[in-house]
């Protein structure tokens, strides 16, 4: 079936982004949660 | 130009693709879309730069959360219809088209294009990208839906953790004063977001019609857990039933009790303990962001172990313990209002992450997106109902010469109750009658499709 083909073409293309996107979002998330976790000493007095 | 890669079609993924590509596509929606939690931000500059009032600038916000309702509500069909790619595609363009009219507005001094920006167009964006993973999600992880749609919807939670330092710290480099830094920080987030979604668009696949994780053999009628359905229900047949309505009221009530907290918690921690300043409340405000976002991935993810319904009952009666506890004793301790509010709050995120499992549990995954778009109503009606009780409360008790926690605590009863009316109507949730089921054949030729078919129910009518 011809969009057998395009099916594992669009299957290989799309990995790299994918692992470079979980980085990006990986990353992202990283200095939000950074960010927000360095208000957090202030509530106990730090 | 051609538009026929964003097709569905042009979606379907190898037999061999790995499952874990999927959820960065919507992280990478929702982490852009979760910004508008961090619109207040933007605030007092803008109150300075327009000379108006909070109410005015608050009002974008508004009419941005009225229109993620409404658009979720009319568009999940269509969504569902066009596939994930699409939808995305269409979420990242009205996002990102949202803060460059809003740009324009605050170049030219026109209040009303932020509103048309940032909140109209901007809010139709929110709707179609906080529901377009959904039903993809949970067709890619039918063993573990309450893990996938936790990871996507913790996302949301998440966009405000990045969005507010980094708007804050784009207002500061752009000008010296905040209000001559919006025009290139709305530019520079809009352009951002529209890479970001645009990488998630482009990302994302949908399974092969008859593709199954490693293992996984789908439940049958006779082992099916209680709640779980084996059919598949319409989103027009789904509104048309009482397990629907008892949801909304569900997620309603949980969501109209964290609000209320989350809206007010800087203040309120300043009124239940006075000697806490407010670079000390910015640090709990922060504490309950990560709570919410939290719970989201956590709470979601157990409820593929323990259930939808346990989880959600943990959710209304644990929370409604917590109010009481927070009602009563709540100036005993920092520490204890700390831990109180922070699993209040995780409940809050909770109850978002896992409301599209529980759809798929009693609907099917046929059309949950659709019947998760319709479903977020109740959002918008609990964004209304929540801050309104706490505020009037508050304001009335003022009025009658209260100060401190006193302020909060007829309120916190009031959330109490909310709560126990959300528990009962958890309870009342049954699996859907067969008579809303469509025809197994058609059912699995539209989900292939993504095409409606001729539906049982039209067929009878």
């Amino acid at each position: 079936m011809s969009t057998n083909g395009r099916q594992e073409d669009t299957g290989r293309s799309a990995v790299v982004p994918a692992i470079l996107l979980w980085v990006l979002v990986a990353c992202g998330l990283l200095y939000g949660v950074i960010q927000t976790a360095t208000k957090i000493p202030a509530l106990f007095g730090g | 130009m051609s538009l026929s890669f964003l097709d569905r079609e042009r979606t379907v993924a190898s037999r061999n693709y790995n499952r874990w590509l999927v959820p960065p596509a919507a992280l990478a929606v929702h982490l852009s879309i979760g910004e508008v939690y961090a619109f207040s931000v933007f605030k007092n500059p803008l109150v300075t730069e327009f000379d108006t009032s909070l109410t005015a600038i608050g009002a974008i916000f508004s009419i941005s959360i009225v229109m993620l309702g409404l658009s979720a509500a009319v568009l999940g069909t269509w969504v569902e219809r066009v596939g994930p790619r699409k939808a995305m595609f269409t979420a990242a363009v009205c996002w990102s088209s949202g803060f460059l009219i809003g740009a324009l507005g605050v170049a030219t001094g026109m209040l009303w294009l932020v509103y048309l920006g940032y909140g109209f167009i901007g809010g139709i964006g929110l709707g179609i990208g906080y529901i377009s993973p959904v039903s993809t999600l949970i067709k890619w992880f039918p063993d573990r839906p309450g893990l996938a749609t936790g990871l996507a919807i913790m996302g949301f939670g998440g966009g405000a953790l990045i969005a507010s330092p980094l708007s804050e710290s784009l207002l500061s480099a752009y000008a010296a004063k905040p209000e001559d830094a919006i025009v290139p920080a709305f530019l520079t987030l809009g352009v951002l977001y529209l890479i970001t979604m645009s990488l998630g668009a482009f990302t994302v696949r949908v399974p092969a019609e008859d593709w199954k994780p490693d293992g996984y053999t789908a439940p049958t009628d006779e082992d099916a857990k209680s709640m779980q359905t084996t059919a598949d229900v319409t989103a027009n047949s789904a509104i048309r039933t009482p397990q629907f309505w008892l949801l909304w009221t569900v997620l309603f009530c949980n969501v109209t009790a964290g609000i209320g907290i989350l809206e007010q918690a800087s203040p309120m921690i300043q009124d239940f303990f006075s000697d806490i300043d407010a670079k000390e409340a910015a640090g709990f405000v922060g504490l309950l962001s990560l709570a919410n976002m939290a719970g989201r991935f956590i709470w979601s993810s157990t409820s593929d172990v323990i259930g939808r319904k346990p989880i959600y009952m943990g959710y209304l009666g644990i929370g409604a313990a917590l109010y009481f506890i927070l009602a009563s004793a709540g100036t005993s301790g920092i520490a204890l209002f700390v831990v109180t509010t922070g699993v209040i709050i995780s409940f809050y995120g909770g109850g978002f992450a896992t409301v599209p499992a529980y759809l798929k549990d009693l609907f099917g995954g046929l059309e949950v997106g659709a019947i998760h778009g319709r479903l977020l109503t109740a959002w918008a009606a609990a964004g209304i109902a929540g801050p309104t009780i706490v505020n009037r409360v508050a304001d009335s008790q003022e009025a009658a010469g209260k100060e401190g926690a006193d302020l909060y605590t007829l309120s916190l009863y009031i959330m109490v109750g909310v709560l126990v009316v959300g528990f009962v109507a958890n309870l009342l949730i049954r699996p859907v009658a067969e008579r809303h089921h469509e025809r197994k054949e058609e059912a699995s030729r539209q989900e292939a499709t993504g095409k409606p078919q001729l539906t049982h129910s039209a067929q009878e009518a």
